[in-house]
């Protein structure tokens, strides 16, 4: 079904801090999908895993105060070389490599106290709340809140606190062929007006094509064409991918991750064959 | 990651489990799997979401032997998630490039 694929080729078609997208020509879908999957699930990152709560009168329970410290993105570009993995760290809090501890003590004298991310204070400089404006809780008059917390590398699969991405997509690439010989332009543009993605345009009278690749593949220009004179397909072996981070590492450096995993895995089935 | 225990191991078919892996490993192993020559059926199921198991299944009409479309297979793998890798620092230092 898939067939031979040679020759793979990216090219980057957008890139900045927060995502990535590009375009992979000849590469097996499944073989794509699997690393995307892997974005999601496997790359790791800095998480808060455990609270050690000294004081706290607010209205929010010590666990709900833990799980919402768990889902604030940490920097995690640096940690990953720092501390140490996943599977070693976890329950492991003896071993010195492995949690980053971050501290946090408020009060609200009279009035009301939003505390928010940007108030943890962080023993590691690299590893640091992504946004500082996540509120964590409210403290009424003379509230008290402060507590110890302890971060450390772990796998969106063991909990979705931990992965890196906020979006992972990929998709075919729209290939849309115009009959000029059927197409009645300006005097039509029902295609036009219907399209949601603004793919169409007309310019000087004449149906275009003016953003192929913002094309959902949705297909209503074909459905509403009265003549059949446009026809949405795409291209075999190519698609688009799109990663978005959530701030905890740089983009390029979780697609580079997930396919180093991927390698990895390989490898390390082949060797427990090998046994 | 990834222990592999084998169920039956014959020429022509296959069955093992491998622990700590799921769809993403699985559906990319039979994928890869199915087109190969000689291969009758390959096959993978995860026999409850909350056990971290993947079973695949392989079998062959004897021309080869299962278990090295298997090894084949995940060779694949390790070579294309290596160019994959090795094309995407090429595009991306293309990009930055032209960027400056
Ligand atoms: S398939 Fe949908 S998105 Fe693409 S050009 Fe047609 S109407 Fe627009
Ligand atoms: S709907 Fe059909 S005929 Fe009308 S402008 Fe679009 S392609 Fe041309």
């Amino acid at each position: 079904m898939l067939g031979e694929v040679t020759g793979l080729k990216i090219k980057i078609l957008e890139y900045d801090d927060r995502s990535i997208r590009f375009l992979v020509e000849n590469i097996p879908l499944a073989l794509l999908n699997a690393i995307r999957r892997l974005t999601i699930s496997d790359v790791p990152s800095m998480a808060i895993d455990y609270v050690y709560f000294i004081e706290n009168s607010s209205p929010l329970y010590d666990e709900i105060v833990a799980h919402r410290l768990g889902l604030i993105p940490l920097t995690s570009d640096r940690a990953l070389e720092k501390y140490g993995p996943p599977e070693e760290c976890r329950d492991n809090e003896e071993r010195p490599d492995c949690y980053a501890r971050l501290y946090l003590e408020a009060e609200a004298s009279d009035g009301t106290k939003v505390v928010y991310s940007g108030d943890l204070v962080s023993d590691d400089e690299d590893v640091q709340p992504v946004y500082k404006n996540i509120p964590i809780v409210v403290l009424g008059p003379g509230q008290k809140i402060s507590f110890e917390a302890r971060a450390r590398l772990g796998r969106g699969r063991e909990h979705a606190k931990w992965s890196p991405v906020s979006a992972a997509t990929h998709k075919y690439v729209p290939q849309i062929i115009v009959n000029s010989e059927k197409c009645y332009g300006e005097s039509c543009a029902k295609c036009v007006n219907v399209c949601p993605k603004n793919v169409l345009k007309i310019k000087d009278g004449r149906l275009v094509v003016e953003d192929e690749l913002s094309c959902s593949l949705c297909r209503q220009c074909e459905k509403v064409c009265p003549t059949d004179a446009i026809l949405v397909s795409w291209k075999p072996n190519s698609y688009i991918m799109y990663v978005e981070s959530t701030g905890v590492l740089r983009p390029e450096r979780i697609v580079l991750e997930a396919s180093r995993i991927l390698e990895e895995k390989a490898e390390q089935l082949l060797s427990e064959l090998e046994k | 990651m990834g222990k592999i225990e084998v169920k039956k191991l014959e020429d022509t078919e296959l069955e093992l489990i491998i622990h700590d892996e799921d769809h993403t490993i699985g559906n990319l192993i039979v994928k890869l799997a199915e087109d190969k020559p000689g291969v009758t059926y390959v096959a993978y199921r995860i026999e409850h979401p909350l056990i971290p198991r993947l079973i695949v299944t392989l079998m062959t009409d004897g021309s080869v032997k299962a278990l090295d479309v298997l090894k084949e297979t995940l060779r694949e793998i390790r070579d294309l998630s290596r160019q994959f890798r090795e094309e995407f620092i090429r595009a991306f230092s293309e990009y930055e490039g032209k960027k400056a």
